[in-house]
């Protein structure tokens, strides 16, 4: 089954993935509407900053057992059975909180988005994208191919090819030919080092 | 073929584009592709990179910064971002006037062979507004003074620039009030870089009314003098007939294309192909003759003079190379993909750039200046017949013939059609056989299916008895369209099919290159002053229904300006500004008493304007 | 392979999910004392608040089961016979197990003074709720300054009604909460008109002619249309201590929630598992353990031999003005160190409690986005591998704390 796989060190922290979350789920769909509704649509993916400003594209895991789901009290959280993503209801929602506290990373939220109410707010992996056969909008926003949307096995196996060469070829030999990117990190965090001193 | 059709409604392109990918060819579309979805925050106006405390972002969702680390929020970062847009068009307008000024001055100085001075009177007549006495002064006395005097208009010398005074005594009042009246042009586009650097202008609107400003220092000053000198150096246009699309390329000639803006490349090369030493040299390489044709504004330039036909517009350029019948491009500036190098990788077409000012990868540099114009012109045209057997025969393929267009439609062969004044033009609009004109200009761009938008628009604008007046890219597509032959007359409505049939012209009428939607301006002036009334009274509108450039939005801001309602088809970086948008849709009516629009479908834009254009006859009292 | 479920609430329930998604085609025989559609009684604060409706509580449609599911509704387990495996309820059926769950669950201790007479009631069941919603009309008493207590009092401070507490220690929440974090919820629930008496207790509830009079201990008379007490809960042992399983806390069981009976399991509340953070045996008495218990027994049932992690106490306290998230225990001894913060223009409180570099307890107040990482650092016992004075300091993100994991 497709996931959302993310590839946190390649995130150059543009936050294209959260602007085209939000235009995605609100009413007209369109970038330029998107931002004059009313109810302004909030982003499910968040862009999390490390001390050494390293970036970490978090969102829901879509987890099996969910301990959302286990810990929602009125069942507002299930499970979709044909692709495995773990929804919310949010007209079921109590706004009780509890899902937040059991989520081991952290992604919910609580936003009104539906009928004017505050309810639990969380990725749906774009699932009424993905049942016009689309992907979700932040795998189709992204340039720099931090978030995936494959089978995961097949990214890991990609992986696995990607570090056998590296084993057969020597590490040394990769960390020689730096691209831009892991120099601006590494400028980052050089410069935040500097500022804890 | 269809999703061709996709992506364009020319055949020739639609045609082109299949080799293309059977040539393994990389086009702009395909690019356009690959950066879909484009970012967001950059679509919306939002994000700001002008300074290294950033690069900055606004969230339009209110849920992440709502300020730049210098504490800009989204109006400002909007404004600045436009700001520098105008001045980025309005610095292309005037630079592309600077260089004919210096080769009028060259010509005054006797330093630039090849180059004549072939309409004298419009050189007396322009001398005459700058304050020069022409009397008892030969033609280089008067160049070297006139050129000397426009110098003066690019710098701070003067209060205001000299041109300007050709605006609506009522305009020019608002325009004082408003402080927007442009005192130089380098200084205005100067400024510009000025006020939105960090920490200097910190209003948007402040900024926005010295955007305007700039930008009729573009309309009033760079464009207009680049129009009024290539018309005194090179010839005011007159109206005859040309042709358009990608049959205009021959398979037993050479191919020249010339691609750009300037007319002081695309003449000299004129003159080389007509040589008689060069057409013999091409018919012992096999070839029938040297055949030159123009892309974008270059060609616009030698279309409206000298007939010389198109091969396309903006979207085109790539393609040319893909009948694999062109020789050589010959290239200075503005609107030049640094695709063409690659394309022309996979074929036998050289290219050639000829401005220090543009440099491309995989092109050859041929310096061009007044002084050696004429020499190198006749180098690279030389090497481009040489290049005729370098043909691949397999490759060759012209998708369809080339489509009949008229051209020349100059602001004297304008009134000259009408008889010799403005007046018939004025009757028809008093009495409703026509009911306002519309400029429709501006680039391609592939977010709009190619030359869609230009044509369905002219089609409906002149069903509605509104006449047209096209310029760059749209030129092309009306005439692709057949929209510029008189016989076209036949699509538009009864009023103006009958002006047409009686003065013989179409009823969409190419006024020139994108410098020379100056014209448009000096018509809607004329009109004014000839009604008595301000321009933002006259039943006129302006469309720029794919646009792309930042020059586009230049030309859209001084339209605006001088008070003519302009439809946009592609969303400018403004929405992220909700009082920047507001400003821009409706409150700039109050101030310059109209505003923009923005209509993707070409349907709708011609509701949008042929509504205004009937508010604007009722106001006057006009019947609808 | 027949299965039976004894109790149909949090982990009676999500066993019974559990058995129907990995072996739809087992026999399961489920018992609840209740007639009515299973529902979840922590809304029922909610369902006080009317934010809930009663059908909009319903978390199970009977009638969607397959047919291997049976339901006897209405009924209570009165024997339990583990070496036939058999068990016979109140009408006197017979029900054969080859796997049994007890998920009894537990009461609310009700102290003398509540009875319905006078108009004083625990609020566990939805009959509950319609008793005290039937007299609620201008002013409640609660009584207990636990999570139950407090989820009341603000449901009906919402619904315009007046609300008194009285809590026995210092302050609210004492039993979970350490003082300073206590006090933060005290100011919030004070300012949306909750009037607290602290260090005080019931002396007497008397009946008047139009309401209920509670007699506090320091001399107070408080007079409401209704009180609720809210004094804790107590397992529901009897058929099992009676049917001879080990009992300490509750049904004592082992890593795979098996209990001294072989083929018996138990769940939820009626059981004592590892409390990973106390690091002893303990009752958490909370929704989402019975849950995850329900889930773990149900795969061990299987023959899916599947240890559990353990618990810790946990709770989520969410109002219109503040979001309180803790976990695990919070007091200082025993080794622990605490580390806190306060931001009070964001009105946010991070308290970290950590043993041997591995947290044990955390209250977040008002910043809930990270604070279900550490709640479940806890859960899992993991020691961190982030300075826990920048974590309170809002230093570090998701991906710190997570890095070597």
């Amino acid at each position: 089954m497709k996931v959302v796989v993310v590839k946190p060190e390649r995130c150059v922290g543009c936050l294209q993935c959260r602007f085209a979350c939000a235009v995605a789920h609100s009413m007209s769909e369109s970038p330029h509407a998107a931002s004059y509704e009313t109810v302004l649509s909030k982003p499910r993916i968040h862009i999390g900053l490390s001390k050494n400003k390293d970036l970490f594209p978090n969102k829901c895991r879509h987890c099996d057992p969910a301990p959302c789901e286990m810990s929602c009290l009125t069942k507002a959280i299930f499970r979709e059975s044909t692709t495995g993503t773990v929804l919310i209801n949010p007209d079921r929602c109590i706004n009780c909180g509890m899902c937040a506290m059991a989520c081991p990373f952290g992604v919910v939220r609580y936003h009104v988005y539906v009928n004017n109410k505050t309810a639990a707010h969380k990725c749906d992996q774009c699932i009424s994208r993905q049942q016009k056969g689309k992907v979700p909008a932040c795998v189709d926003v992204c340039k720099v191919g931090a978030l995936l949307f494959e089978d995961y096995n097949k990214v890991m196996d990609r992986d696995t090819d990607e570090i056998s060469s590296l084993v057969y070829l020597g590490i040394r030999a990769k960390e020689q030919e730096k691209g831009a990117y892991q120099s601006l990190t590494e400028y980052k965090r050089s410069l935040e080092e500097l500022r804890r001193k | 073929m269809s999703e061709y059709q996709k992506l364009s409604i020319c055949k020739d392109a639609q045609l082109t584009l299949k080799k293309a990918y059977e040539d393994g060819v990389q086009t702009v579309w395909d690019r356009f592709k690959k950066q879909e979805p484009q970012c967001g925050y950059c679509e919306l106006g939002v994000s700001c990179r002008i300074c290294v405390m950033g690069p900055c972002r606004i969230d339009p969702f209110g849920e992440g910064p709502q300020y730049g680390v210098c504490g800009a929020d989204a109006d400002i970062i909007v404004a600045r971002n436009l700001a520098r847009m105008i001045a980025a068009g309005a610095a292309s307008h005037s630079d592309h006037g600077r260089d004919l000024v210096e080769v009028l001055h060259k010509i005054g100085e006797g330093t630039a062979p090849g180059y004549t001075i072939r309409d004298i009177e419009k050189l007396k007549r322009v001398a005459s507004e700058y304050g020069i006495d022409t009397e008892g002064l030969g033609n280089e006395a008067i160049s070297k003074r006139l050129a000397e005097a426009m110098m003066e208009d690019y710098g701070m010398k003067k209060e205001k620039i000299t041109l300007i005074s050709r605006a609506p005594k009522q305009r020019i009042e608002l325009w004082e009030k408003l402080k927007v009246v442009p005192r130089g042009i380098d200084r205005e586009t100067s400024e510009t870089m000025h006020r939105t650097h960090m920490g200097v202008d910190n209003d948007y609107v402040s900024i926005l009314l010295h955007a305007v400003r700039n930008s009729l220092a573009d309309g009033y000053g760079g464009s207009m003098i680049g129009t009024e000198l290539s018309d005194i150096i090179f010839g005011t246009p007159k109206p005859g007939f040309s042709e358009v699309n990608l049959g205009v390329l021959k398979e037993d000639q050479v191919n020249i294309l010339v691609h750009g803006h300037s007319p002081v490349v695309s003449e000299m090369v004129g003159l080389a192909v007509e040589d008689k030493g060069m057409i013999e040299l091409a018919k012992a390489k096999g070839a029938k003759g040297i055949n030159l044709a123009g892309l974008c504004c270059s060609g616009n330039e030698i279309m409206m003079r000298k007939k010389i036909p198109m091969a396309g517009n903006h979207l085109m350029t790539e393609l040319t190379m893909i009948t694999g019948v062109v020789e050589s491009i010959i290239v200075d500036y503005q609107c030049i993909m640094p695709s063409l190098g690659q394309v022309a990788q996979c074929y036998h077409t050289k290219l050639y750039s000829t401005s220090d000012k543009a440099k491309f990868p995989f092109m050859e540099h041929v310096e061009f200046n007044p002084m050696n114009a004429k020499e190198q012109a006749f180098r690279i045209v030389k090497e481009s017949v040489e290049n005729f057997p370098q043909r691949n025969k397999d490759k060759v393929y012209v998708p369809t013939s080339p489509v009949k267009t008229m051209t020349g439609f100059s602001v004297e062969a304008i009134v000259g059609a009408l008889g010799g004044s403005l007046t018939p033009l004025i009757d028809a609009i008093k009495v409703g056989k026509i009911k306002g004109a519309v400029g429709v200009v501006g680039c391609n761009n592939p977010k709009i299916k190619q030359d869609y938008g230009h044509v369905e628009l002219i089609k409906r604008l002149i069903a509605n008895d509104i006449l047209v007046l096209t310029t760059g890219c749209v030129n092309v597509a009306a005439g692709k369209a057949g929209l510029q032959m008189p016989e076209a007359k036949e699509l538009a409505g009864p009023g103006l099919r009958e002006i047409c049939g009686l003065l013989n012209i179409p009823p969409s009428l190419h006024v020139g290159s994108c410098v020379d939607n100056s014209r448009i301006i000096v018509i809607a002036c004329a009109l004014a002053n000839a009604i008595g009334v301000d321009i933002d009274k006259l039943p006129l509108a302006g469309a720029a229904p794919e646009w792309y450039s930042e020059k586009a939005a230049t030309i859209a801001f001084y339209a605006m300006a001088s008070g003519i309602f302009t439809v946009l088809g592609v969303m400018p970086p403004i929405i992220g500004s909700k009082k920047v948008t507001e400003l821009a849709t409706s409150g700039l009516k109050d101030v310059f008493g109209a505003c923009f629009a923005v209509e993707p479908d070409p349907i709708k834009a011609a509701q949008l304007i042929t509504d205004h254009i009937a508010e604007k006859r009722k106001n006057l009292g006009l019947n609808a | 392979m027949n299965a039976v479920i004894i109790g149909l609430s949090a982990a009676g329930l999500s066993c019974l999910g559990t058995l129907m998604r990995f072996s739809p085609q087992v026999n399961v025989t489920a018992i609840s004392e209740e007639k009515s559609l299973p529902y979840c009684r922590c809304a029922l604060t909610h369902y006080l608040g009317r934010i809930v409706r009663e059908d909009q509580m319903v978390i199970a449609d009977i009638s969607s089961y397959p047919a291997n599911v049976k339901f006897i509704l209405g009924e209570k387990v009165e024997t339990l016979n583990l070496s036939k495996k058999t068990l016979m309820v109140s009408s006197g059926k017979e029900v054969i197990y080859d796997r049994l769950l007890i998920a009894t669950g537990s009461n609310a201790l009700k102290p003398e003074y509540c009875d319905e007479e006078k108009r004083t009631f625990t609020l566990r069941y939805m009959g509950d709720a319609k008793n005290i919603e039937q007299y609620a009309r201008d002013k409640v008493t609660v009584l207990g300054g636990g999570f139950i207590g407090i989820k009341a009092a603000y449901g009906l401070i919402e619904r315009n009604l007046k609300v008194e507490m009285v809590v026995s220690s210092s302050y609210p929440l004492s039993m979970v909460l350490d003082e300073r974090t206590a006090r933060f919820v005290e100011n919030d629930l004070c300012e949306s008109g909750i009037l607290f008496h602290t260090a005080d207790d019931v002396a007497e509830v008397n009946m008047r002619k139009d309401g209920v009079a509670v007699s506090l201990k320091s001399g107070l008379e408080l007079f409401s249309d209704v009180v609720i007490v809210g004094k804790g809960v107590k397992p529901r042992v009897d058929v099992a201590r009676r049917s001879g399983l080990k009992i300490d806390l509750g049904i004592m069981v082992n890593e795979f929630l098996e209990t001294s009976a072989e083929d018996v399991y138990a769940a939820g509340d009626c059981c004592e598992t590892m409390d990973v953070a106390r690091k002893m045996p303990w009752i958490n008495a909370l929704w989402p353990v019975a849950v995850e218990q329900g889930y773990f027994a149900a795969l061990n049932m299987l023959g899916l031999v599947t240890s559990y992690p353990g618990s810790i106490g946990m709770n989520s306290l969410k109002t219109r003005s503040f979001h309180l998230i803790s976990g695990g225990v919070l007091k200082e001894e025993d080794g622990v160190t605490t580390f806190e913060k306060h931001f009070p223009h964001r009105k946010q409180f991070r308290k970290l409690a950590v043993k041997d570099n591995v947290p044990v307890g955390m209250a977040f107040y008002n910043c809930p986005d990270d604070a279900g990482l550490y709640i479940n650092l806890i859960k899992k016992g993991t020691p961190l591998n982030v300075d826990p004075e920048r974590i309170v300091n809002d230093e570090v993100g998701i991906a710190d704390v997570l890095r070597p994991l």
